[in-house]
């Protein structure tokens, strides 16, 4: 049986909180100080564990998101020096090309290009102020880029190896026989070298121009062989795929070749260019015996270092 | 305590929901109640949380419910600790008692309910701290306090909305 009815149970429980208050309130200061911080400690305490937790979590994510930000800024500062270092030492090799090649170089920034998977032309900042005319190869230290199609005051267009027109004399480079044939882009764009059926040729044998046909002087790289084949359709020539000395997509400054006036650039003149990496292709008449037979000795081996250490 | 809250027909407040309800109350006040604070009046989650769990359990629970609670608030206040324990367990009592007469639930009714309890709490605590001073007293009561009370009212009314959802 209860103590308390119902009714009285509701009263009797206030008066007795109420009288607990008044104890409480009726306590020396000191000791209602004391017990107000034990039980702020013990009401507290998970708060504060929550947001000690919740404050690092945050502190956390602000310093994450920091980092990232930085990360994500040194990540651009670290491509930009690589750019910056690959055009330094682009530009030193073009240097040290331009200063060893004993032609009349013209120097041209690339100012735009066609962004397709194989560009076919591209323009750059020479123009007739500068002398440039149509028809003028244009080349880098890797060899042979394309030629001038179209001259502007200050800019040029150049039609790249990898234009469906583009075709050029070329001269292979094997290492006791020379052969000629005519380097042009497939429909993909990628380059060959058409041989007649008994040339002989090898996977790595150099191809440079033969100087035939008068668009480009003898001697400039091409590439070289990677893979040989016959002609399908007809079986009379052969056909080498030519891995390209120049790769295109890189290209920031390429030259122009300029004619010299007092030469005739055509084949089986003297004109002998000198390419860093390339001994000269031998001439019309030299003669050929063993491997380092041509003149100036291995013609398929580099003359000096690569470009890359000027 | 009962799931229900007795004789008005409303729909009863479960235990789990109350609990949630004044789980988020305690939070608050120790974490809201002064950021939401505007020209001196806050909102007291406290008596929020008290004022519905009485009327919902009536005069017993509210008494027990406003002692503890007081407890609560005192030990966040660190002076004359009881002081909100006495004044929330007369509050606790006096709600409760008034759902056993007071039959409408409507939101004016909440408000008018919460508002009249945080102006009644007032008197005690400013009385109390003001130590007879009645400059002291006056100045907030009749400034902070009714501005406090509709505050709490109107942020009790959206905190029973929100989080029990009537």
């Amino acid at each position: 049986m209860p103590l308390l009815p119902p009714a009285r149970r509701a009263e009797a429980i206030a008066i007795t909180c109420v009288a607990a208050s008044l104890v409480l309130l009726a306590l020396p200061d000191s000791r209602q100080a004391a017990l107000a911080r034990s039980v702020n400690h013990v009401v507290m305490l998970p708060v504060s564990r929550v947001r000690e937790v919740f404050g690092g979590y945050l502190r956390l994510r602000t310093e994450n998101t920091q980092l990232r930000r930085q990360l994500q800024g040194a990540r651009v500062e670290l491509s930009d020096t690589e750019a910056v270092r690959l055009q330094n030492r682009e530009l030193r090799s073009l240097l040290g090309f331009a200063d060893h090649l004993p032609v009349n170089l013209t120097a041209a920034r690339v100012i735009n290009r066609d962004f397709m998977a194989a560009p076919s032309v591209m323009i750059v900042d020479a123009g007739r102020a500068d002398n440039v005319t149509e028809n003028l190869p244009v080349v880098t230290d890797r060899g042979l880029v394309g030629k001038i199609v179209s001259v502007g005051q200050g800019t040029s267009e150049v039609m790249l190896y990898t234009h469906p027109d583009f075709s050029a004399s070329a001269l292979l480079l094997g290492g006791d026989h020379l052969e000629y044939g005519i380097v042009r882009p497939n429909a993909a764009g990628r380059l060959q070298l058409l041989l007649p059926l008994r040339a002989r040729s090898e996977t790595g044998d150099r191809i440079v121009t033969s100087g035939y046909g008068g668009a480009f002087p003898r001697g400039i790289p091409i590439g070289q062989v990677t893979a040989s084949q016959e002609d399908q359709r007809l079986g009379l020539q052969q056909i080498d795929l030519v891995e390209p000395g120049v790769d295109l997509g890189s290209l920031t400054v390429v030259f122009v070749l300029m004619r010299d006036s007092s030469r005739d650039a055509s084949a089986g003149d003297s004109l002998r260019l000198f390419w860093p990496g390339y001994a000269h292709p031998p001439m019309a008449g030299d003669r050929l015996g063993g491997k380092s037979s041509a003149v100036g000795g291995d013609p398929i081996a580099p003359a000096e270092a690569n470009s890359d250490s000027l | 305590m009962t799931d229900s809250i007795g004789p008005t027909g409303a729909q009863p407040l479960s235990r789990q929901r109350y609990a949630t309800f004044l789980a988020f109350c305690l939070l608050a006040a120790i974490v809201l109640e002064d950021p939401l604070a505007i020209g001196g009046a806050r909102p007291d989650f406290v008596l929020i949380a008290l004022t519905y769990g009485a009327l919902a359990w009536q005069a017993q629970a509210g008494a027990l419910l406003g002692f503890a609670l007081g407890l609560f608030r005192d030990a966040l206040v660190l002076s004359h600790f009881g002081l909100h324990a006495l004044g929330m367990t007369v509050l606790g009592y006096g709600l409760g008692k008034s759902r056993e007469t007071l039959y409408l639930t409507t939101r004016g009714v909440d408000l008018a309910l919460i508002a009249g309890a945080k102006l009644v709490l007032d008197v005690l605590i400013l009385g109390a701290a003001a130590s007879g001073t009645w400059e002291a007293f006056e100045t907030r009561f009749f400034w902070e306090s009714p501005l406090s009370a509709a505050y709490t009212a109107l942020v009790g009314v959206l905190c029973k909305r929100l989080l029990l959802g009537r």
